[in-house]
């Protein structure tokens, strides 16, 4: 997967985003933040529909800004899927696919017959796209971003304008596009389904600049929603099933859950709300809870006056608890201290499970 | 009989080279007007719409000394082409190209505007240049402000009387239009003559017009929600 390396200044009247960072691109990268964190500026940025942005952009060994150079979006080789589908109306779905084909930069472009292949579009070719649900519709963005072959994808909430349930059928299709092709994503969402489901890596943003970059296949990931819910999205492997049990080796250590339809080897995504992981000093007996694993506290955050949380690493990885400040006291726990930790529910790719 | 009918004959095809002459010019103006930031942007604007509020008395006066035999227009004319472009066809065509140019530039104006943003950035993501999507993406789905160009264009050229008598004057087989053609039957009181041009315009105008709303009415508005 490609480099990118960025360093962008973009004043846009009060607002303004500074991004320096080089980026290896995971294959799907999801971009999360709060609104206003420059989410979106930074998308239009990279494409080039920002053209008061000042630095330098560079894809692999390609060079799309360096100010004053600035290289035009339609001379730029990036792929980019709006919110909102943008099909052109006044040609049918298959003179929209082509009209990207044609314009495809040097020439290389996919295959017609492939692309439709895969993303499934037999059946809406002669369609006009005022006819289309708005699911089809971004099938069909998405067709149309790829067919040119891009070096990179740009996604801004692609699935945000698509019907709650529909959109869990969308996401396959996006997830082909960097295993199919190689072509990596970047992709801006607030849903934190898409994120436990999509996340190679997870850049987060705040205020115009990136706070943090990190890897699913890392230490974990910690994520955190509107409602000030916090959670950990961490990388699993499955490593035997019995009846209806799958074992989940988590560096190391192991969690049991209802069975998963996976073979062995496969790798998953858990994620772990803070609020479903306890702190025991010792090793608790006569518990419901089976997942029971040993811990280090790496550190304590205050929260709000009654909730303190626990940064606990588990071998290589990392998961966060949320307990009451009472009882962090009663247990006087310390940074160092080894614990274990009682985790009572986990969820997998959305999946609420045990 | 033939001698009557001459005036329509020119009139129509004033109408005819106007409006295709102005769509040629007013459709990449009104792309420019309707995408540029430019800080000229309002003078040309307040430029194209002048005849809308200018007398035709007083564009048709500035233009007869402009392009008459004294005027930079007209002299430089006569040097090339040996005649004179005041009280000419070609320079009643050039009157009309400027006394129609808002009627022109503003439909199509308005339906470039309408089309939005993110059309264009959609377009210039698929590897679209700026040329390429005013032909393959903003005309196409601005056809209707193409169309209400080309009618408005059409039925205010074949109107105008005020700048045509000013600039042509009325030279029988040349620049005797229509209008002009009423107004001389009606000052030597042949009213018949008058009543026949009269009513053949007004129901030609009115069936243009109406074809032109009916078909409008069949193209969908192919905006972007």
């Amino acid at each position: 997967m490609i480099k990118m390396v960025l360093d962008i200044n973009l004043q846009l009247g009060n607002f303004s985003l500074l991004v320096n960072e080089e980026i290896q691109l995971s294959k799907i990268n999801l971009i999360l933040g709060p609104n206003g964190a420059g989410k979106t500026s930074l998308l239009r940025c990279i494409s080039g529909l920002e053209i008061k942005s000042k630095g330098l952009i560079k894809v692999d060994n390609t060079i799309w800004q360096d100010s004053p150079l600035f290289i035009k979006p339609h001379l730029r080789d990036v792929g980019y899927v709006f919110q909102d589908s943008r099909l052109f109306n006044n040609m049918s779905v298959k003179d929209n696919l082509l009209f990207a084909k044609k314009r495809a930069l040097n020439n290389h472009s996919f295959d017609l017959d492939e692309i439709i292949r895969i993303l499934e579009l037999e059946s809406l070719l002669d369609r006009h796209p005022l006819t289309l649900s708005s699911g089809e519709k971004q099938r069909v963005a998405i067709a149309r971003a790829t067919i040119r072959k891009p070096v990179v994808m740009l996604m801004d909430e692609p699935l945000s304008s698509i019907d709650i349930k529909r959109r869990k059928d969308i996401i396959p299709y996006i997830e082909r596009i960097p295993s199919e092709y190689g072509i990596p994503i970047i992709y801006v969402t607030h849903n934190i389904e898409e994120v436990t489901r999509l996340a190679d890596k997870v850049i987060t943003m705040s205020s115009g600049k990136i706070t943090s970059i990190n890897k699913i296949s890392g230490p974990g990931i910690s994520l955190s929603n509107e409602n000030n819910e916090s959670s950990t999205l961490i990388e699993g492997k499955i490593i035997s099933h019995n009846e209806d049990i799958s074992k989940i080796d988590l560096s190391g250590q192991f969690i049991s859950i209802p069975k998963l339809n996976l073979d062995n080897g496969k790798k998953i995504r858990l994620n772990i709300n803070s609020k479903d992981v306890a702190i025991s000093t010792i090793f608790p007996k006569g518990l419901s809870i089976r997942n029971v694993l040993k811990a280090e506290i790496e550190s304590i955050n205050n929260l709000e006056e009654f909730l303190v949380e626990i940064n606990l690493k588990i071998n290589k990885k990392y998961i966060k608890a949320k307990i009451t400040k009472k009882s962090y006291e009663d247990l006087s726990l310390k940074k160092g201290q080894e614990v274990y930790a009682l985790i009572k529910s986990v969820s997998v790719e959305g999946m609420s499970l045990i | 009989m033939i001698y009557e009918l001459e005036p329509v004959w020119i009139s129509i095809k004033l109408a005819f080279i106007t409006t295709t002459i102005l769509l040629l010019i007013g459709a990449p103006l009104a792309w420019w007007l309707a995408n540029s930031s430019s800080k000229i942007k309002p003078f040309i604007e307040a430029l194209v719409a002048m005849p809308l509020v200018l007398p035709p008395t007083v564009l048709g006066f500035y233009l007869l000394i402009i392009l008459g035999p004294a005027g930079k227009i007209g002299s430089f004319w006569i040097d090339i082409t040996g005649s004179s472009l005041t009280f000419s066809f070609t320079g009643l065509v050039i009157a009309s190209i400027i006394y129609s140019l808002p009627f022109a530039v503003q439909p199509i104006q308005n339906s470039f505007e309408s089309l939005g943003k993110k059309t264009l950035e959609s377009a210039s993501l698929l590897g679209a240049s700026p040329i390429d999507t005013f032909f393959n993406i903003a005309s196409p789905l601005s056809i209707r402000g193409y169309i209400t160009a080309a009618v408005l264009v059409f039925a205010h050229t074949l109107g105008e009387f005020g700048v045509v008598l000013m600039v042509g004057g009325n030279i029988p087989g040349s620049t005797k239009v229509i209008s002009i053609a009423i107004y001389e039957n009606v000052e030597t009181l042949n009213y018949q003559q008058a009543h026949i041009l009269s009513l053949g315009l007004l129901i030609f105008s009115f069936v243009i017009l109406l074809t032109v709303y009916t078909m409008n009415r069949k193209i969908p508005l192919n905006r972007y929600r």
